[in-house]
C-alpha cells in the first residue's frame, strides 16, 4: 500500500473535551455507535436508504392504518360479544393477512429489487470492488430485509396482543404462527436474493422480477388460507411430542436449504476464478447427512413409541427425495467449467488422504459427477443400513409389502438413472464446450430436454403404434419416473419391475460412467500449484507480525504446519 | 521499502468478446509514481483493459499485475491496493455525500477513528465538507466527480485507476479535478488514466500510451511520443522575426541540410527543422553571427493530438 499520510482535521484533533459526567443516553449511544462499527457495511447503508424510501414509508404507514381500521371494523362487527365470546382468532386472522402481505409479498420483492437495481445501476461493480466478500453482501442484504420485517412486526404487534385479551387464541398459537410467517418470509428472501444473484441480464431480471411477483402473491394467498386452518383447527399443539419432532425436521429442512441457498446466492456475486463450488458441496454433504439422520431418528422413534409404521416408505422417500436433489445438484456440478484456475489449484489437497477424500470437493464437472452419484450410491446403503439396524424382527418380513429384494431393485435403478442421465449430460456439455461455453441455465435445459426425451421418446412410439396400450414395457427403460414409481410398487404394494430391466439400467449407468472416467482421471491429476512468490512474501510478513513462532497446522489433511 | 515490481505491469493482455477483440496482445509497465495516459478513441480497449486491472473482468488470456498481484489470480489483494473511478457514476437513492463515503469506509473495512480521519481527509481533499448533508442524487457532474474520486481514494490504494475523470465536466471543474490528481501523483499513487483532453494529459502524465482497435500502438514519455514515436528524429516547426525583411535568412537557412519548408512573410520566417534542442541553439547562435538582427525565435513541437492522428491514421474510423 502506499504511503499517503492521513492527516487529522483541525475539528477532529481539536475536538473539546466534556467535562460533565454522561448521561445515560449519551452512554447508549456511544455503546450503540461502538456495536454499529461491526455491523455489516452493507446493512447500515440498505437500512439508512430503506428506512428513507418512499416504498417503506408507505408500506408502514399502510400496515399502521389498516391495522387501526381493523381494530375498529372488527370490533364493530363483533358487537357487545366480544365481552363474552372467544373472538381472538378472528381478529388475530385480520391482523395476520395486514402483516402477511408486507413480509410474505413486500420484503422478499424488496430484497429482490435491492440487488438487482444495483446491478442495473452498476453500483454493484463499486461494490464488488471493496474488500467485502459476496456472503457478506448476501447477508448484509438479508440482514437489512429482517430488519424490515422487525419494524412491520412491531408495528402491528400491540393488535396481536390485543387478540390474546379477546380469548379464543392462545400465547403459543400467536407465537408460532408468527415464527413460522417471519421465517417463511426470511425463506423468500433468499430465495429472492438469489433469484437476483442468478439474473445478471436484463431480461432475466424482468423474467424473475415478474415470476418472483407473481410466486410471492400466490404464496401469499396460499399463507392466508394455511393460517386460517391453523387457526380454526387449532394445529399448535405445544403438548404432542409429534409437533416438535416436526418442527424440528421442518426447522433442519428449512435451515440447510436456507444455507444452499445463501451459499448459492454468494457463489454468484463471487470472483470467476475464485472456488464457488467446494462451500456448495460441503454443505449439500451436510445436508443429506441431516436426511439421513432424520430418517433414522423417525424410524427409530416410532419403533420406540410401539407405532405400527411401515418402516420401508421412510426410506423409500429419502432415496426418492435424494436421487431428485442429487440429479437437480448433479446437474450444476457437471455443468461446472473443467478448467481450474491457478487460484483454486494453490488449494488442491496434498497428502494422501486429503487427495482421496477431499478431491471430490474440488470444483469441475468430473469431480462434480462422481459426488453427486457417490453420494446417491452412500444415501442408499446409508439408509438401507439404518433400516436393518432398528427394524426388529417382528416388523420385518413384510414391511408393509415391500421386501428387501424390492429395495435393492429399487436402489440399484436410482443410482443407476443418476449416473446414466448426469454423465450422458456431463458427455454432452463436454462437446458442446468445444464450441461455445456452457451457462449453468443451459446445463440445467440439457439435462431437462434430456430426461423428457428419455421419457416422452418410447411413449410416443407406443402410442403411434398403439394409442390404447400405455402398458410398461421394456420399451421403457429410458423412463426414470416410470421405472422407478413401479420398482418399489403402488403404494409399496411389491415391484413390478422385473430384474433384466433392473440390470439394464444398472448396465447402462454403468457404461456411462466408465465413458466418464478418463475425463475424471484427467482432473484428477490436477496438483496443487505453488504460491506466486509475491503472495508467499507477503504471507511471510504477515505471520511475522502475528507471531512469529507458533507451528500451526492449517487442516488435519495437511502434509505440514505452518509458522505463524 | 521500496517495491522493485512495477506498481502496475499488464503482459500481453487480450480480451476477446466473440469475434471482437477488445484488447489485443496489450503489454505495457508503470512503476510507483508515474501517471501513465491511456489515450485512444471509443471503443480503443481502454475501459475494457482498465476494467481488467480493477478486478471487475478477467482476461480472455495474459495477465495483468497490481503491485506485484495478479488481477486473476489474487484480486483480492489487489482491491486492497486500488482504487478505480469509472466513467459512470452509480447513484444510489436515499444517500447523503457522508453516508456514501462512510459506506465506503465501511465497505473496506475501516473502523472507528481510523474510518472517521479517512473521511475527513477525503472531504477535506475532494472540498466536500460543505455538501456532507447533500443527498448524492442532487450533485452536479463536476461535484459528483470529485465524490466519485473521494470513494476511489478512501482507503488509501497506491494505484488509482482513473476512466475519463474530466469527461462532461466545465472548465472550472476541470482545472480543480487536474489539481487534485496533481496532488495524489505528488503523494506517490501510481495513476492511469484516460482522457479525450489530450492536453491535460500532456501537463500531467509521465507516461503515455495509444492504444487504438484493443493494440498499443505506442508507449513512452509524452516527449518521446511526441518526438520520437515512430524511429523519426525530433521535428519542430521554427518561427523567426528577423528585422530588416525575411528573404536573407530565407536564402541563407535554405543552405543548411536541417531545414525544409521555409515560409517568408515580411519580416517572418518559418520553416520545419529536424534536430534536438542543441541543434536548434546552434541554429539560432548561427543567425546571429551571420549578423541577422533576430527580433525573436520561437521553437514548437507537434501537439499530442497531432502525434495522436499521426499514429492512428488509418486506423481511426
Amino acid at each position: 500500500m502506499s504511503g499517503t499520510e492521513l492527516t487529522l482535521t483541525p475539528e477532529v484533533v481539536e475536538a473539546p473535551l466534556s467535562t460533565a459526567p454522561p448521561t445515560w443516553v449519551a452512554r447508549f449511544d456511544g455503546w450503540t455507535e461502538r456495536l454499529g462499527e461491526y455491523l455489516n457495511p452493507i446493512l447500515v447503508k440498505e437500512c439508512r436508504q430503506a428506512l428513507k424510501s418512499r416504498q417503506f414509508v408507505l408500506t408502514f404507514a399502510l400496515v399502521l392504518v389498516c391495522g387501526w381500521l381493523w381494530s375498529i371494523v372488527g370490533i364493530a362487527w363483533l358487537g357487545p360479544g366480544v365481552y363474552y365470546r372467544f373472538d381472538g382468532p378472528e381478529m388475530f386472522y385480520g391482523y395476520y393477512i395486514i402483516l402477511a402481505f408486507p413480509l410474505i409479498v413486500v420484503v422478499p420483492y424488496s430484497a429482490f429489487r435491492s440487488l438487482a437495481q444495483e446491478r442495473e445501476d452498476r453500483t454493484f461493480e463499486l461494490v464488488s470492488i471493496t474488500t467485502l466478500r459476496p456472503r457478506q453482501v448476501i447477508a448484509g442484504k438479508l440482514a437489512s430485509a429482517i430488519v424490515q420485517m422487525l419494524v412491520y412486526l412491531s408495528a402491528i404487534s400491540p393488535c396481536l396482543t390485543f387478540t390474546y385479551m379477546l380469548r379464543g387464541i392462545d400465547v403459543m398459537t400467536i407465537v408460532f404462527v408468527l415464527l413460522y410467517l417471519t421465517a417463511g418470509s426470511i425463506g423468500l428472501s433468499i430465495v429472492a436474493l438469489f433469484g437476483a444473484a442468478v439474473s445478471r441480464e436484463r431480461y432475466w431480471q424482468m423474467l424473475s422480477s415478474l415470476g418472483l411477483a407473481l410466486g410471492l402473491f400466490f404464496l401469499f394467498t396460499g399463507s392466508c388460507g394455511l393460517a386460517f386452518q391453523v387457526l380454526r383447527m387449532q394445529a399448535i399443539q405445544v403438548d404432542d411430542p409429534d409437533f416438535w419432532m416436526a418442527n424440528a425436521a421442518g426447522l433442519t429442512a428449512y435451515l440447510s436449504y436456507g444455507a444452499l441457498l445463501y451459499l448459492a446466492a454468494a457463489a454468484q456475486l463471487t470472483f470467476p476464478t475464485d472456488n464457488r463450488s467446494t462451500p456448495l458441496r460441503v454443505c449439500m454433504l451436510v445436508q443429506q447427512l441431516l436426511a439421513i439422520g432424520w430418517m433414522g431418528f423417525g424410524v427409530w422413534y416410532a419403533e420406540m413409541d410401539g407405532r405400527s409404521v411401515p418402516l420401508a416408505m421412510p426410506v423409500i422417500n429419502l432415496v426418492i427425495a435424494s436421487t431428485v436433489h442429487w440429479y437437480v445438484m448433479g446437474t450444476f456440478l457437471t455443468g461446472e467449467s473443467p478448467q481450474l484456475s491457478r487460484r483454486v489449484m494453490r488449494q488442491l489437497p496434498r497428502s494422501f488422504l486429503g487427495r482421496a477424500f477431499l478431491t471430490w470437493f474440488n470444483p469441475g464437472p468430473g469431480t462434480g459427477y462422481v459426488f453427486a452419484v457417490a453420494n446417491l450410491c452412500g444415501v442408499v446403503l446409508l439408509s438401507y443400513s439404518v433400516l436393518a439396524l432398528v427394524s426388529t424382527d417382528a416388523m420385518m418380513p413384510p414391511f408393509f409389502g415391500v421386501t428387501w429384494e424390492d429395495l435393492a431393485r429399487f436402489g440399484i435403478i436410482t443410482v443407476g438413472y443418476a449416473a446414466f442421465y448426469l454423465g450422458l449430460g456431463k458427455l454432452l456439455f463436454q462437446a458442446m464446450r468445444r464450441t461455445s461455453p456452457v451457462t449453468m441455465a443451459g446445463a440445467l435445459l440439457v439435462q431437462a430436454l434430456l430426461l423428457l426425451a428419455g421419457a416422452g421418446i418410447p411413449l410416443v412410439v407406443q402410442w403411434m403404434s398403439d394409442y390404447q396400450d400405455t402398458v410398461y414395457s421394456a420399451a421403457h427403460i429410458t423412463n426414470p419416473i416410470w421405472t422407478i414409481r413401479l420398482a418399489v410398487g403402488p403404494m409399496g404394494g411389491g415391484a413390478l419391475v422385473d430384474w433384466p430391466i433392473v440390470w439394464g439400467v444398472a448396465g447402462g449407468g454403468l457404461a456411462v460412467f466408465c465413458l466418464n472416467l478418463p475425463s475424471v482421471i484427467q482432473e484428477l491429476r490436477n496438483v496443487r500449484v505453488a504460491q506466486p512468490a509475491r503472495v508467499a512474501a507477503e504471507e511471510a510478513e504477515e505471520r511475522a507480525r502475528i507471531s512469529p513462532t507458533v507451528v500451526v497446522p492449517r487442516n488435519p489433511w495437511d502434509e505440514g504446519g505452518e509458522t505463524r | 521499502m521500496v517495491a522493485s515490481h512495477p506498481m502496475i505491469e499488464l503482459r500481453h493482455l487480450h480480451r476477446y468478446f466473440g469475434r471482437t477483440r477488445a484488447v489485443n496482445d496489450i503489454t505495457f509497465t508503470v512503476r510507483r509514481g508515474q501517471v501513465f495516459g491511456y489515450i485512444g478513441p471509443n471503443g480503443a480497449g481502454k475501459t475494457t483493459s482498465m476494467r481488467i486491472l480493477a478486478t471487475l473482468d478477467t482476461p480472455t488470456s495474459g495477465d495483468a499485475l497490481v503491485d506485484g498481484f495478479s488481477v486473476v489470480d489474487d484480486p483480492d489483494r489487489v482491491r486492497r491496493r486500488l482504487g478505480f473511478m469509472p466513467d459512470y457514476f452509480g447513484v444510489d437513492p436515499n444517500v447523503n455525500v457522508r453516508e456514501y463515503l462512510d459506506f465506503f469506509a465501511r465497505a473496506y473495512g475501516m473502523r472507528g477513528s481510523e474510518r472517521k480521519r479517512a473521511l475527513s481527509y477525503v472531504m477535506d481533499f475532494t472540498q466536500l465538507e460543505g455538501l456532507a448533508t447533500k443527498p448524492i442524487q442532487g450533485l452536479s457532474k463536476g461535484m459528483k466527480q470529485r465524490l466519485c474520486l473521494g470513494r476511489t481514494m478512501i482507503h488509501d490504494p497506491g494505484v488509482l485507476i482513473l476512466d475519463e475523470p474530466a469527461a462532461g465536466l466545465d472548465p472550472r471543474a476541470r482545472i480543480q479535478l487536474r489539481e487534485m490528481i496533481r496532488r495524489l501523483a505528488s503523494d506517490g499513487k501510481t495513476i492511469l488514466i484516460s482522457s479525450h483532453i489530450l492536453t491535460e494529459l500532456a501537463e500531467m502524465c509521465d507516461l503515455v500510451g495509444i492504444i487504438e482497435q484493443g493494440r498499443m500502438l505506442a508507449v513512452g514519455t509524452v516527449h518521446e511520443i511526441q518526438h520520437g514515436h515512430s524511429g523519426k528524429q525530433r521535428q519542430s516547426w521554427v518561427r523567426v522575426r528577423v528585422l530588416g525583411g525575411g528573404q536573407a535568412l530565407a536564402n541563407w537557412a535554405s543552405e543548411r541540410g536541417d531545414v525544409q519548408e521555409i515560409l517568408v512573410d515580411g519580416e517572418n520566417v518559418s520553416f520545419a527543422h529536424t534536430g534536438d534542442v542543441e541543434s536548434e541553439a546552434d541554429l539560432l547562435r548561427g543567425m546571429v553571427q551571420a549578423n541577422f538582427r533576430v527580433a525573436s525565435f520561437a521553437s514548437q513541437t507537434k501537439s499530442l493530438e497531432e502525434v495522436f492522428m499521426q499514429v492512428t491514421e488509418g486506423l481511426v474510423q
